[in-house]
């Protein structure tokens, strides 16, 4: 474990320092907090009622298809937050920025809550599509896995009581779990059994109709803003809960009281 | 809208028994992301204020204080932003 202490020392990072400070985060996420909720808002109602109510079904599936723009935001950001996770865990490692394990700390739940909605709106939208609830598919199972790396991820939390501990050893579990995401990502090109391939690549044009594609690209971009609602909320949380005995916590808290 | 009326909405060709408890299990999601945080801050908050009286009235300190180890106990927000086992430079 000393290849990372190698690392910090190669470069100056007051900055990365200034950036890790708790105080400094929780002043600057209570200014953008509001604005990035209200957008969220916005996006995910936009999104979610034209892909519900306005989209002409699909000419194979019918109107089972409109799962889409819940399923897919949410497999997206399941596995964004795992490797959200895994970056947090490695500045951990790597720097011990308190802020960086909050960060992976408050992840967690989101992450976990996102995968268990991409599994269930999967296994209704494969009711009626493949006939079947659930079948041991490639992309299936290793979703399945991602959910349960969420689980260990946060059990192990729990399961140790020193704060410096508990950092690293999720840090670790983390990182080590990170392998998953690539096989969750190539599983339908490797093991083409019965989930279907992309709807939308980096590299290509997307083969959706644009009036099927456009609120499918503002529910994504609407879930990626609701998580980092989500997590700022959350991250809040966990700094007042750590950071609770320096005064500018208690004062936080003091003004708080008073308006 | 791309439907006619509120029944072939509901309907949805058959398939609105598999697309509206979809929708009904993203908002749940939604709203536990939204109020779980904040139900837990409400209790923090209140934590620390409780706290912050017993602190105000000089008195031995609590056995939960007891346990904390000095070094833990770090007054500035500078200080406390790395952990603690090890100073960066």
């Amino acid at each position: 474990m000393i290849w990372y202490a190698d690392i910090r020392k190669t470069m100056n990072w007051t900055f990365f320092h200034k950036l890790g400070s708790p105080k400094w985060f929780y002043e600057i996420s209570g200014k953008w907090l509001p604005w990035l909720a209200i957008l969220a808002a916005l996006m995910m109602v936009t999104g979610l009622t034209w892909g519900l109510l306005f989209t002409p079904p699909d000419y194979l599936q019918g109107n089972s298809y409109r799962i889409i723009f819940l399923h897919v935001p949410t497999a997206f950001l399941a596995s964004a937050i795992y490797v959200s996770m895994a970056i947090a865990g490695a500045v951990t490692l790597i720097w011990r920025i308190k802020l960086a394990d909050m960060a992976l700390k408050s992840m967690a739940p989101i992450g976990t809550s996102f995968c268990f909605l991409a599994l269930i709106t999967g296994a209704i939208w494969g009711k009626p599509t493949w006939g079947t609830w659930w079948v041991w598919d490639a992309r299936l199972t290793s979703m399945l896995i991602l959910l349960f790396l969420y689980f260990g991820v946060i059990a192990l939390r729990g399961a140790i009581r020193s704060a410096n501990t508990q950092a690293r050893a999720c840090a670790i579990l983390t990182l080590v779990g990170v392998v998953n995401i690539p096989i969750i990502k190539f599983s339908v090109q490797w093991w083409n059994t019965l989930h279907q391939g992309s709807t939308l690549k980096l590299t290509e044009k997307p083969s959706m109709a644009p009036e099927m594609l456009w609120p499918l690209l503002i529910s994504i971009a609407a879930f990626y803003l609701f998580f980092t609602v989500a997590l700022i909320i959350r991250m809040r949380t966990e700094i007042l809960d750590r950071e609770r005995r320096t005064k500018w916590v208690r004062n936080a808290v003091e003004a708080g009281a008073r308006s | 809208m791309y439907f006619e009326n509120f029944a072939s909405l509901v309907n949805m060709g058959g398939h609105g028994v598999y697309v509206w408890p979809t929708y009904g299990l993203g908002l749940l999601v939604i709203l536990y992301n939204i109020f779980s945080p904040l139900m837990a801050r409400k209790k923090i908050v209140a934590q620390i204020k409780r706290q912050a009286r017993a602190a105000s009235v000089p008195k031995a300190p609590s056995s939960r204080d007891r346990t904390i180890k000095s070094k833990q106990q770090v007054s500035t927000a500078e200080s406390s932003r790395t952990m603690n086992e090890g100073e960066v430079e």
